[in-house]
């Protein structure tokens, strides 16, 4: 069965700004793509919204799932245009994140031992 | 004591005049601490959220004495010594001080003071824009500052220059205080500002569960496509970003914590959408 999971209803107001929202959010959704049902997650009445927010609500999801499991059970519901290329940008750098963070680290340090 | 200084602007000088503030009241026995600001005679209101950071002592309190009566004025309407005298400009963008978990009272602020009402000249794309901007800023200040003390908010807007300035100020560890620890190694405090707001740098790891590093990545993005400033104070470090041109150097006296300051160009018409577009069935 579909879990339909509101921004608006969890976070309570039209501000997804906060890391604590979205870890609210994320907690949702992980539990249902644990269940492996599939989640529409709509963004209708969203009027602000930041990478804070969306790292951890979907970001953090590629720490425990693959790709596919999302990719496969998450559908985004009206999303405005912006909102989209934001979580694009959240989704690319959270698999970047999860898939090589020790380059990543070692990335960061060099820049400062040059 | 007394400031020792007859402006404080929002740049390099103003952000050490006021760590200098904050040294003195520190080395003041605990108690009623007197500042004399007989001498000062031109503050940016932006100014009164660092301003804030750096007089909160523990053990003191503070009492600002012979105040300029243009100061004191704006400071009426701001509310950042009461608020007696109504804003007929509609140009303050209110002080106010949050608690590290007070998302939804930021939330609230960002809302009065940033829609339509104070702005009426901004464009719904920049206003939008400016909004996630400072959301974020906020944000990063919760998750990094490590303050006890709260977080310090305050604005102006200057209608003839089509400027508008948000200034957010924090008494945590500092920008290079969570890099070190985030790095391992020591380095100067404008370098540690740089690393955070170049590129797609974050000092979260993998451990942490949650990516970061975005956040200032959009701000500097959407400043410099606005042709605007961002200023960081930050411990000894300061850092600029004005258009796409970066300055930094030492600060001349260390800032409690770190400040940032947004300075948009009102009147910029630009259509403001993040770059690209995104069908929705490839995002993840």
């Amino acid at each position: 069965m579909t879990v339909n999971i509101r921004l608006l209803d969890v976070i309570g107001s039209p501000h997804a700004v906060s890391s604590a929202d979205g870890s609210s959010v994320h907690d949702q959704i992980a539990e249902a793509l644990r269940r492996d049902e599939p989640v529409d997650l709509s963004f209708a009445g969203i009027e602000d919204i930041t990478s804070a927010f969306l790292n951890a609500a979907i970001g953090q999801l590629y720490g425990e799932f693959n790709d596919e499991v999302i990719r496969k059970n998450v559908r985004l519901i009206d999303a405005e245009g912006d909102q989209l290329v934001l979580l694009k940008r959240v989704v690319d750098r959270a698999k970047d994140f999860f898939s090589n963070p020790d380059a990543y680290d070692a990335a960061l340090s060099g820049a400062f031992n040059e | 004591m007394r400031i020792n200084v007859s402006r404080i602007e929002t740049d390099e000088s103003g952000f050490a005049a006021i760590a200098r503030i904050h040294t003195a009241i520190e080395q003041e026995l605990p108690g009623e601490v007197i500042v004399d600001c007989g001498g000062l005679q031109w503050i940016d209101a932006n100014m009164c959220a660092p301003l804030a950071a750096a007089i909160v002592a523990p053990r003191r309190t503070i009492r600002l004495a012979k105040l300029n009566p243009a100061i004191e004025k704006v400071w009426r309407k701001n509310g950042f010594l009461d608020s007696s005298l109504e804003d007929t400009h509609g140009t303050t963008i209110r002080y106010q001080q949050f608690d590290v978990s007070g998302g939804p009272e930021f939330a609230a602020y960002v809302e009065r003071n940033f829609r339509g009402k104070g702005l009426p000249i901004m464009s719904g794309g920049l206003l939008r824009e400016f909004r996630r901007s400072i959301f974020e800023l906020f944000e990063n200040a919760v998750a990094h500052s490590n303050t006890q003390f709260g977080i310090f908010a305050c604005g102006q807007l200057f209608p003839s220059k089509h400027l508008l300035h948000f200034c957010l100020a924090d008494r945590g560890i500092g920008i290079s205080g969570s890099v070190r620890r985030y790095l391992r190694q020591a380095m100067h405090a404008h370098d540690a500002i740089d690393w955070a707001m170049s590129g797609m740098n974050t000092t979260r790891r993998v451990a942490d569960g949650v990516p970061g590093g975005l956040g200032l990545k959009i701000i500097r993005d959407f400043v410099s496509e606005n042709g605007g400033a961002i200023r960081v104070a930050s411990e000894n470090g300061y850092w600029r970003l004005r258009g796409r041109e970066v300055e930094k150097g030492p600060l001349p006296a260390g800032f409690p914590g770190t400040v940032v300051d947004i300075e948009i160009n009102t009147a910029d018409s630009k259509m403001y959408q993040l770059a690209g577009e995104v069908d929705p069935a490839t995002i993840f």
